[in-house]
């Protein structure tokens, strides 16, 4: 983010040059745009029925192809159906860290009779947020 | 043009000083249709290559769909800064003009709502990105026996949650310091890295709807906000107006209680 504040400050539309858009702070982006107008607006079905449910389903499609042009399908692919605002968060923790963890529970396993409560630990974090 | 079918951009009050459209898509000509009080902004898009099933098999074909959603937006985009306009859905596809005047019969109700709720302001967007790398630093790392390794690793854990429930609330205050500038306000889900085409993770997607007089006072506290965030590890980053696709139709949003 830039901070030349002044520069971006909304001007008054000029309706005649082909920049008749207030200035933007930010370009428009492709995911920006299709977010919107694939996704907000008013539906009021008339005589030509592009069903809702197609409307949501071109919606989950098109996310899903944004989604894998630039990175693969391993990324996951509901991401979108996830409520919690911080997704990746819980992912992020490392998977090496978390063989290790289960490794090294069983070893203690083996060894003492009560097994900590790991489990709840590395689970427990998680919670949804609206 | 032979077999035409009605796409309709949005909807505004009849007799709005709207002239100069750009070009719609297929780059088609945009117009008002004026019908009861209310003005369509439609074009006529050829049934061929612009029928129902050009848009389902076109569904996810991103280039096609891209280019035809940056021309919808672009016209409520024209629209928008020049008059109270009601963004459609896209597609919005009718038969006829005389369809699309029974269905906006229908319909008068929700839209002269929406048009009031709308009429004098714009939705602006801002995202807030984490720039600072969360601290991975382990206790547990230079542990020597299993058990010293597992208190330290529970111990890393809640810390790390304590650190998340932090950023929580602080992005929480961003949206509702913005949202009391605004005269109302909506959080969506944020965008995946991959969609956003940013490394960051986005930690906020909110969209406000701001009355035009009191855009400078919005704009001052983003960039407010934007300058103390840094330090904290976010980038703000505000980009609008935006025609109010958040805040017509059933888009639910939370209302300012200080409404102007």
């Amino acid at each position: 983010m830039t901070s030349d504040g002044g520069a971006r400050r909304p001007e008054v539309p000029s309706f005649r040059s082909p920049n008749y858009l207030p200035a933007h702070r930010e370009p428009d982006s492709l995911a920006d745009v299709l977010e919107r107008v694939l996704d907000k607006g008013i539906v009021i079905a008339g005589d030509i029925q592009i069903r809702l449910l197609d409307i949501e389903l071109l919606t989950i499609k098109i996310r899903l192809l944004v989604a894998s042009v630039d990175r693969a399908r391993e990324m996951g692919i509901n991401w979108w159906e996830e409520d919690e605002f911080i997704t990746p968060l819980e992912d992020e923790v490392d998977k090496d860290q978390l063989g290790d963890l289960s490794r090294r529970l069983e070893a203690l396993e083996g060894r003492v009779s009560e097994s900590p409560d790991v489990e709840s630990t590395h689970e427990g974090a998680r919670r949804r947020e609206r | 043009m032979d077999e035409a079918v009605v796409h309709a951009y949005g909807v505004v009050a009849e007799n709005e000083p709207l002239a100069e459209f750009p070009p719609g898509i297929a780059d088609t000509s945009v117009w008002i249709f004026g019908t009861e009080g209310l003005g369509a902004i439609v074009s006529l898009l050829p049934v061929k290559g612009f029928g129902v099933l050009d848009w389902e098999q076109n569904a996810a074909n991103v280039s096609w769909l891209g280019r035809v959603a940056r021309r919808h937006h672009e016209v409520l985009q024209y629209a928008s800064v020049n008059a109270a306009v009601v963004p459609m859905r896209l597609p919005s596809l009718y038969g006829s003009l005389d369809s699309l005047a029974k269905t906006l019969h229908t319909a008068r109700d929700r839209l002269e709502r929406d048009l009031r709720r709308i009429r004098g302001k714009l939705e602006w967007a801002v995202k807030v990105y984490r720039i600072a790398k969360e601290d991975r630093s382990a206790a547990s790392a230079g542990s020597t026996s299993g058990s010293e390794y597992l208190t330290a690793r529970s111990r890393d854990l809640s810390a790390r949650s304590a650190v998340r429930e932090q950023l929580r609330e602080q992005v929480r205050e961003i949206h509702d310091a913005l949202g009391e500038a605004s005269v109302e306000y909506v959080r969506n889900q944020p965008q995946d890295a991959a969609l956003s085409g940013r490394s960051e993770q986005m930690l906020l997607n909110g969209a406000y709807l701001v009355s035009r007089v009191d855009e400078a006072r919005f704009l001052e506290l983003a960039d407010k906000i934007a300058d103390s965030s840094l330090a904290k590890g976010f980038l703000v980053e505000v980009s609008g107006p935006w025609p109010a696709y958040n805040f017509t139709g059933d888009a639910e949003a939370t209302a300012t209680e200080a409404v102007r």
